[in-house]
């Protein structure tokens, strides 16, 4: 019997399904080590996002009502969240290309879009970590009391944004070199968070930044986070269904730079 | 493979606590800010507000419309244009109800504030002293105050023992001036106390006679007769001699039909006082430490009267039969009223009300039968056409909650805003408030040659019974020599008062009366001299209602040391005490007496 | 197109723009076959095996791995690949990155056997970042075979591997060749091609200049290499040897020829004294190079 080469299957190719699960667990699990091991990356996604809330909310005196408390909390758990899966896929995706583990992988038996699922998975778990920690910092600093349903939905809110800011991110990735990218996504995350009022009150801010601000992603997941914790906010309608543009825009826009070869 | 399991689990798990852990709003602190409240700068005196539910003391109107004018409604209705010069408050989901009326109280130290702090615009005083009463008719804040004034009850009987000493009804001969007395003090009822005690407690009672003669008394000088009966028997009398009410429900036996037909008749009404019956009964059941509807709201002396207890065993049979017999006059249809006998033991001013609510929809009344027991019911009775009813012309005491008390009785609790003739009542945060920190250290005098200086507190200051009625004098005068320096209290105790006084008080706090905890301490020690004579050492504290816990010392002309053990101020809540007294008296005639080195250790 | 053919090649062109990479290539390796490619940089080497990877689309010509499309999922799960310059997450072991690869694939070899195939026992361990170029050719080759491939595309597997660590390359390359693994190779070692390949194919510039057996190659150069030091000047030798291609520089001179006994007479004739005289057989990077030159040319 052979023992380095498989005998040619008789029919039926590609991963067994049932062994599916298992090759995105490895693969979730190849790309979680790999992002905590890089402390360029855990460190600012978590630190960030806490650190300024906790400025902005405690030692700045901005949360002096209970809705102001809960505004900011929305406000950085959206900055919060949305950097792992613009990083890891935007950053992350860049890198992957320049140094040809991409094209390791389109090379093996493992369906491209398991290895992005898998990516994204992380990124939730990440982002997870963020509202984590802010609801903590919230809890116990922040003043900020909601209801239980509403923390709930604020923290699904928040890891389920991982999905559009992975499609943006990757729709950076797909297109950039690696050094590009570090400078062009982190302009991007910080300006659309600036631009879209999770820093400053939107009604603070100039006349066209507040017309700008409805075109953004953030924008619209800080509706869905004030919608959870009922604060004003605009139609959860159009909310969602922008953002679910912006996905599938993102996402068609990256698969022709996935696919293309890379000059020599 | 397990590990992975295991550790996925626990994660899980500590998402989950986590999640529990988070905190929720209470629902008094949702508009709140550190400031206060956002709600005092909501317009005063003329606006239109409109909520989902508006109950207007008898009826509902889904959604109400309400506009004040003046402190006054001037408009009501499901609907209507508002006036678009009027702030408009649009209350949302929330129910709006008119001031609660607390038909049965005894009010004296904070109780008309701590009233009002839960939603309690109006109460009605069923027995206290003349004086009191006028006092607390002009009090500027809290709920508005009606009273009996003093009750009619036999020499030493119920109603006697607690500090002032009403008109003699000694029998039917006295009932006429009785009348007069208090109707010149200013009375707005007559009360006719019923009380022959009950087990050990044996106290003398005016008789079937004296009652009568009372009725007609009241009826002559046009009072309403309301009488305090804890007996099927003597409700007999007063029903008989045709009081318009009972201010309790008596439990010793279940009402009797002939009773019960004869309230119903002559449209009499009974106010149950339930919640003091649970109090009796020793089932108290509110929550006043974690809820936070509650707790964060309430004072000193709210607190101290929820904590007290009355002697005796838990008898649950008591409170069975005072529910039951509530529920025979209301299926008798005998009007109910809403009181809650506060600040007796187990009760609180105000928030007693909402509990006894919550025992009247027990007693078999719909939620909506309660909330016209304690709005419409009241100022029905006791003729308060001014109030009670959200219709025009009528005070705007307007009480806003969330939800809808029809499904929960006890959302009552869940305050949003109270307005008192068209104001917006700002709620007093009281857990912090009312007593202060701990003193570093207890040298309550730091007496200087020409200063009556205190080592914390507001300080030392005279004090005399003028306030009680009394006609004490008394004079300070910081003094010393070489070794010490003292104050020097000089006066005359005269009558006027039943315990006169005269002397030095010490208020620990920064506010006269305001509570202190000085539980790290044990002992006070201080030193004093003067005529010889007996003196008095008195602690203060809202526990006490007006009443101080007092030590007595012999002093003579020498300098003595004495000490104290603050335990001996029996009663005293040490953690909130407003002030301690030295005073002479109540040995009539002149006083003098010096004091130094006051400390607390 | 044989029955037992792993990967066939019929008219592969590929231009990039104005270069022409791929010039109507044809080729076929068989099951059990190792084939070497070999040619100077730019020759599409790598443009082939991105053409066999399904990474390019080709703009003529058709290319098959097991009758499959290249970069299919049936045709990436029969291959095992080792490319150059493939990045890794370098902060993931040796043993990570395996265990990761072998989860792609339904009957993966034991993570132990892997790495005492590519010879990274001591390795295992170690972050990826960590390792010299040659050991990271080595984990690089552990994740080609993982999946116990039928078809094996090795671009430059040995570069920077040291002798030991090459020997157990190769070692197993021929183990799993003579189980029945076609193996396709590039690499700069041409006596390793001559060693070990079934086949050699000579690519350069996007064309197929030799196919055949290393000795076939070489026998298309059939006959000496000859090196000596003589005091002619360049002209005269020029003249002396006429067509024959020699190198020369100060008095050493290099030339390759297919009748040396006839052209070593006449050299001695025209120079007696000539010195340091070395003739043996061609070997196959001389002819390759004969090759290359002659297509310059």
């Amino acid at each position: 019997m052979n023992t380095l080469t498989a005998p040619l299957p008789s029919s039926g190719h590609g991963l067994d399904p049932r062994r599916m699960a298992g090759a995105l667990g490895h693969e979730a699990l190849g790309e979680w080590r790999n992002l905590v091991r890089m402390p360029a990356f855990s460190i600012p996604t978590l630190l960030f996002p806490v650190g300024f809330y906790a400025m902005f909310a405690i030692v700045l005196p901005f949360a002096d009502t209970t809705q102001a408390a809960a505004t900011l909390l929305v406000n950085f758990t959206i900055f919060g969240v949305f950097a792992p899966g613009l990083f890891a896929f935007g950053v992350g995706l860049a890198n992957d290309r320049d140094e040809g583990w991409l094209r390791l992988k389109q090379t093996a038996p493992l369906p491209i879009p398991v290895m992005m699922i898998a990516r994204m998975l992380v990124a939730m778990v990440f982002a997870l970590a963020v509202v984590v920690a802010l609801f903590a910092v919230a809890a116990t600093a922040g003043g900020v009391r909601l209801e239980r349903s509403a923390w709930l939905i604020l923290a699904i809110t928040g890891v389920l944004a991982v999905i559009p800011a992975s499609a943006i991110g990757m729709a950076l990735g797909a297109w950039m070199k690696a050094r590009a990218a570090i400078a062009i996504v982190n302009i991007a995350y910080l300006g659309s968070a600036m631009l879209s009022g999770l820093w400053f009150p939107l009604h603070l801010m100039p006349d066209p930044v507040q017309s700008i601000a409805p075109a953004l992603p953030p924008f619209h997941l800080a509706e869905l986070g004030r919608h959870a914790t009922g604060l004003e906010a605009g139609s959860l309608a159009v909310s969602l269904s922008w953002l679910a543009c912006v996905t599938i825009i993102a996402a068609a826009l990256a698969m022709p730079g996935l696919r293309r070869q890379e000059r020599k | 493979m397990m590990k992975t399991w295991i550790l996925s689990i626990a994660l899980i798990s500590a998402l989950v606590a986590g999640w529990l852990l988070l905190p929720v709003p209470s629902h008094s602190d949702t508009d709140t800010n550190a400031d206060g409240d956002v709600r005092e700068q909501w317009p005063d005196g003329d606006f239109t507000l409109t909520a989902a539910r508006v109950f207007t003391g008898t009826e509902w109107l889904e959604p109400g419309w309400i506009e004040v004018r003046d402190g006054r409604i001037s408009r009501v209705g499901e609907s209507f244009e508002a006036d678009p010069d009027l702030p408009m408050i649009d209350l949302g989901d929330r129910t709006v109800l008119p001031g609660l009326i607390d038909a049965h109280v005894h009010a004296f130290g904070t109780a008309l504030t701590d009233a009002l702090n839960f939603g309690v615009t109006t109460v009605l005083d069923q027995a206290t002293d003349g004086e009191w009463a006028r006092q607390l008719r002009q009090a500027s804040a809290g709920a508005r105050y009606f009273s009996s004034g003093p009750p009619a009850t036999a020499p030493g009987g119920h109603g006697t023992q607690y500090g002032y000493t009403p008109p003699k009804v000694r029998g039917p001969e006295d009932a006429g001036e009785f009348a007069e007395t208090i109707l010149d003090g200013g009375s707005d009822w007559m009360k006719i106390i019923i009380e022959r005690g009950t087990g050990d407690w044996q106290v003398p009672s005016i008789d079937q006679e004296t009652v009568d003669a009372l009725v007609k008394a009241a009826n002559d000088v046009d009072l309403m007769p309301v009488a305090h009966v804890s007996e099927l028997e003597t409700a007999h009398w007063a029903i008989d001699a045709n009081v318009h009410g009972l201010v309790h429900v008596f439990a010793d036996q279940p009402a009797d039909d002939a009773l019960l037909e004869n309230m119903a008749a002559d449209d009499r009404f009974v106010i149950p006082t339930l919640v003091v019956m649970e109090g009796v009964a020793g089932t108290v059941a509110v929550d006043h430490h974690s809820d936070e509807r509650i707790a964060p709201w309430l004072s000193g002396e709210q607190r101290a009267s929820l904590t007290q207890r009355w002697p005796g065993a838990r008898n649950e049979t008591l409170r069975k039969r005072a529910i039951k017999n509530t529920r025979a006059m209301y299926a008798a249809g005998i009007a109910i009223l809403a009181g809650s006998d506060a600040p007796n033991p187990g009760t609180a001013h105000g928030l007693s009300m909402h509990r006894e609510m919550e025992l009247l929809v027990e007693a078999g009344l719909s939620p909506h039968e309660a909330l016209v027991a304690a709005t419409f019911l009241p100022a029905k009775h006791f003729g308060l056409d001014d109030r009670g009813l959200l219709e025009p012309e009528r005070r705007a005491d307007l009480l806003v909650i969330d939800g809808d008390p029809r499904e929960d009785i006890s959302a009552t609790l869940s305050i949003h805003a109270i307005w008192q003739g068209g104001r917006p009542v700002k709620r007093v945060l009281t857990l912090e408030e009312t007593v202060a920190d701990v003193p570093e250290h207890g040298r309550m005098s730091e007496f200087r040659i020409d200063e009556a200086k205190a080592g914390f507190g507001l300080g030392w200051s005279a004090t005399d019974d003028n306030m009680a009625g009394g006609e004490s004098t008394v004079e300070m005068q910081p003094d010393g020599d070489d070794a010490r320096a003292w104050i020097r209290l000089t006066g005359e105790i005269r009558s006027g008062f039943d315990w006169p006084w005269a002397g030095a008080m010490f208020f620990p706090g920064d506010q006269p009366m305001a509570p202190v905890d000085l539980s790290a301490f044990e002992t006070l020690r201080f030193k004093a001299r003067g005529e010889p004579a007996g003196l008095r050492v008195m602690a203060f504290s809202p526990a006490l209602g007006a009443m101080p816990a007092t030590q007595t010392i012999e002093i003579d002309s020498e300098w003595r040391d004495f000490e104290l053990s603050l335990d001996e101020f029996s009663g005293a809540d040490l953690a909130a005490i407003s002030g301690i007294a030295f005073v002479a008296g109540p040995e009539l005639g002149p006083y003098q007496f010096d004091l130094a080195d006051v400390i607390l250790e | 197109m044989s029955d037992d053919s792993a990967v066939a090649i019929e008219g592969l062109s590929v231009r990039y723009g104005a270069i022409q990479a791929l010039d109507d290539v044809a080729l076929e390796l068989r099951e059990g076959q190792l084939l070497a490619l070999l040619g100077p940089n730019g020759a599409g080497k790598t443009t082939l095996l991105s053409a066999l990877l399904g990474l390019l689309r080709p703009d003529g010509g058709q290319v098959r791995v097991f009758g499959h499309r290249p970069g299919s999922l049936p045709a990436r799960c029969l291959s095992g690949v080792m490319l150059q310059n493939s990045g890794v997450p370098e902060l993931l072991s040796a043993a990570e990155l395996i265990d990761q690869f072998r989860s792609y694939h339904n009957d993966a070899m034991a993570r132990e056997a892997v790495i005492e195939l590519a010879g990274i026992e001591s390795l295992a361990d170690r972050r990826f970042a960590t390792l010299s170029g040659g050991q990271k050719q080595q984990v690089l080759f552990a994740l080609a075979i993982v999946g116990r491939p039928r078809l094996l595309l090795l671009d430059e597997p040995s570069n920077g591997m040291d002798i030991n660590a090459r020997a157990r390359l190769w070692r197993t390359v021929q183990a799993m060749r003579d189980e029945g693994c076609a193996v396709l190779l590039t690499t700069h070692y041409i006596e390793e091609a001559d060693r070990l390949a079934d086949e050699v194919i000579l690519l350069d510039r996007g064309r197929i200049l030799a196919q055949g057996s290393p000795n076939q190659i070489k026998s298309r150069l059939s006959g000496s290499e000859i090196r000596f030091r003589t005091r002619m000047g360049l002209k005269k030798l020029q003249t002396m040897l006429g067509e024959v291609q020699f190198e020369f520089s100060s008095d050493r001179c290099r030339l390759i020829s297919a009748t040396p006994e006839r052209l070593l007479a006449s050299l001695l004739q025209a120079d007696p004294e000539l010195t340091d005289l070395e003739v043996r057989p061609v070997s196959l990077e001389d002819a390759l190079s004969s090759l290359t030159l002659e297509h310059a040319a």
